[in-house]
């Protein structure tokens, strides 16, 4: 076959990659169609409950005046948490010259995407008057994090766009050269988006180029909406999050949950897409340890908020400490400590565990501690407020919010598997010889 | 929480202190309903919720006893303060001199304040304040004249003005040439150049009550106001130009980057051409 590489792409060491790889893009199979109509019907029940809300308002959530955040804040935080995988995996790799990062980095960019997708929508789902939200454009005051916040994620999201477009060019040539091998829709398509790519000196020069610039961008930006994020709760003054570590704190956290979701996505791809010959037990344990190191940090970035905070006096603190540790919020408290941290830093940190199944395990497990840990964030904070409470409040989800909840992953999981069933997953010229030994030249 | 299903339908002892304002309600959770909050007791009354654009919600509506017990304690209400008034009335119209004093002085205390508090000031009487030095000390003096006469044993209440309201400095009675005196205070913080907004008022008997007189003094400690180096930017009109400039770098820094990669963009799509 022709390519647009000028030469043929199929030379993997004896191994016909390409033709692997865009064999993913063929007819799906059916745990695809179950898993894409299952996904299609649970995001659809969750907009048909956004919907439900409404119009009939806040009411028919737990939230009120006292909590006046709840699960949407909670899974927006989750959401812009694991976007950081983009650029942990693929944008810090690519730069520190990490060559075991090629089969995984698209699959990396294609969650923080995804993510911004279902973490944006959340803020909008969690306000009463959602047409407000053109507030903050027409009557924003610069001083306030929250419109910082709207900054940074816009900023994010058409970053990691980019970042996810640069290196497709090269395989949407190679896709579209395919000719009549796809349908029309889908040749159309990648004529469109291969920009005219035919592997010539000078557009390698300018990709190379721009994907060396996004690459350095996109990592203040990363980081900056977490901190973002993380200062719409430090600047409120409110017990638990008024802390000056809460930015890290954010940032390690995001980087924490941003890796499991990328083992997880990787087991996913490796067991349905059949890719076990491209992510290799290697990727698995490169990312475990890295999961580790992260986990770590977590770890003494939280005892280190627990710990100042037991030290305060103020009433408010050690009413909220006393609920995280030993009251109505322990539960949660010692699940994500458990769960989140200690059980997969011991899965990962033990050599016989360190395997596939455990480091998939460790990340699945991190991924429902994260989301516990948000709620923890969240929740309990609100529940001690400096006004004093005419008697004990307590918010848990109702039906419509789980709904809603339920729609928002099922929504990330469809925009996944739809864009792996257009789009190559792994990036089919990264993976050539040359252009790793060019990668190395260059770096 | 209480749910709505726990004890709807039990007809609870609301005392007399239900507050069915919308801005009492909350929703319950999980739920259309919102219950009224009973203030000083945790007494709570379920309710139906008032969410206008939810199907099949219904306005509150109290039962019919509440609200006869309601109007009553209404009607109880009106009927004091009416009486209040005309007791405040019958005051102002009472003669003045001796008849005035043995009014202010009478036992019944609660109607001397009640009297006080609906007085206009007294037009007639004519305070002055100024400052004197006697015996080496300063003085502050308040004269009081009625009709061009001294007033005799009128009590005067010295005060300054403070940030929120009127710091009262010492009262005291005038001698027969009409003046009233108090040791000029010296450790009082005035303004930046040390100025004092004084004030003297008739308390006094109650023809001449509330005649007042003010005058800025110097003599009190000079105090700049507090420069705040680092004001809160989310009370100011306007962001720091810091805080501006900081944002503006950062967003430029990111969106350039973005322009620089959109050309390179375009770049590839001409290399492409023939």
């Amino acid at each position: 076959m022709s390519s647009a590489l000028g030469h043929p792409p199929t030379t993997g060491g004896g191994k016909d990659y390409a033709a692997d790889l865009i064999a993913t893009l063929g007819p799906p199979r059916w745990p695809h169609k179950v898993g894409v109509i299952g996904l299609a019907l649970c995001a659809a029940w969750g907009f048909a409950c956004y919907l439900y809300q409404l119009k009939n308002g806040l009411a028919v959530t737990a939230m009120n005046n006292y909590f006046s955040w709840g699960v949407y804040i909670i899974n927006f935080v989750f959401f812009i948490g694991i976007s950081m995988a983009g650029t942990l995996i693929s944008a810090m790799l690519r730069l520190t010259g990490a060559e075991w990062r090629r089969p995984i980095t698209r699959m990396a960019e294609g969650i923080t995407l995804f993510a911004l997708m279902v973490a944006g929508p959340m803020v909008i789902i969690d306000m009463g008057r959602p047409d407000r939200f053109l507030h903050v454009f027409l009557y924003g005051r610069v001083q306030s994090p929250i419109l910082w916040d709207v900054m940074s994620l816009t900023t994010y999201m058409a970053g990691s766009m980019l970042y996810l477009y640069l290196p497709l060019i090269p395989d949407l040539a190679i896709l579209r050269d395919q000719g009549s091998h796809f349908s029309w829709w889908r040749q159309r398509l990648y004529r469109v988006l291969a920009l005219g790519w035919k592997g010539t000196p000078a557009q390698h020069k300018a990709l190379e180029r721009a994907i060396s610039v996004m690459a350095v961008a996109i990592i203040p930006v990363a980081i900056s909406i977490h901190t973002v994020t993380a200062w719409i709760f430090g600047m409120t003054l409110r017990p638990g999050w008024h802390s000056s570590i809460i930015g890290p704190d954010f940032v390690v956290g995001a980087l924490y949950s941003g890796i499991a979701a990328v083992i997880v996505a990787m087991a996913c791809f490796r067991t349905f897409f059949r890719l076990g010959a491209y992510i290799t037990p290697v990727h698995f344990r490169n990312l475990g340890l890295l999961l580790l190191v992260a986990g770590i940090a977590y770890l003494y970035f939280t005892v280190n908020n627990f710990v100042g905070s037991s030290y305060v006096t103020q009433a408010e603190e050690n009413e909220l400490l006393s609920s995280i540790f030993g009251g109505k919020y322990s539960v949660q408290f010692w699940t994500m400590i458990s769960v989140g941290m200690i059980i997969p830093c011991l899965l990962l940190a033990l050599p016989f565990t360190r395997t596939i199944p455990g480091i998939v395990t460790a990340s699945i497990l991190v991924n429902i501690g994260m989301w516990v840990m948000r709620y923890v964030i969240v929740v309990p904070t609100l529940s001690a407020p400096f006004l004093p409470l005419a008697k004990e409040m307590s918010y848990f989800p109702t039906l419509v919010e789980w709904s809603i909840t339920l729609g928002g992953f099922a929504a990330f999981g469809l925009f996944y598997i739809l864009f792996s069933k257009v789009f190559p997953i792994i990036s089919i010229w990264e993976l050539r010889p040359e252009e790793a030994g060019h990668s190395r030249n260059a770096e | 929480m209480s749910r709505w299903g726990d004890n709807f339908g039990a007809a609870p002892d609301l005392g007399d202190a239900v507050s069915t304002r919308a801005s009492d309600l909350e929703p319950l959770q999980g739920s259309r309903q919102a219950r009224a909050i009973v203030p000083g007791a945790a007494l709570v009354w379920p309710v139906r919720a008032t969410h206008r654009s939810a199907p099949g919600y219904r306005c509150f509506r109290p039962p019919a006893w509440v609200a006869s017990c309601a109007k009553l304690a209404h009607f109880a209400c009106l009927l004091v303060v009416i009486c209040f008034g005309v007791r405040v009335a019958a005051a102002q119209t009472a003669p003045s001199g001796a008849a005035a004093a043995e009014a202010a002085s009478a036992p019944a205390a609660g109607a001397t304040v009640a009297s006080a508090v609906a007085l206009a000031p007294a037009a007639d009487v004519q305070v002055t304040l100024s400052t004197a030095v006697e015996d080496g000390k300063k003085q502050l003096i308040a004269t009081v004249k009625r009709g061009g006469k001294p007033v005799e044993n009128a009590t005067v209440s010295f005060g300054v003005k403070r940030s929120f309201g009127r710091l009262v400095l010492g009262t005291d009675v005038t001698l027969d040439d009409g003046t009233a005196a108090i040791a000029f205070p010296t450790d009082l913080p005035g303004d930046a150049k040390g100025d004092l907004e004084l004030s003297a008022m008739v308390q006094g008997p109650l023809s001449q009550w509330g005649a007042t007189a003010q005058a800025t003094v110097h003599g009190g400690v000079p105090k700049a106001p507090p420069v705040d180096s680092f004001p809160r930017a989310l009370w100011s009109p306007a962001a720091p130009l810091g805080l501006i400039a900081a944002i503006a770098l950062l967003a430029g820094g990111a969106w350039g980057a973005y322009l620089f990669v959109i050309f390179q963009l375009i770049a590839i799509r001409k290399g492409g051409q023939p």
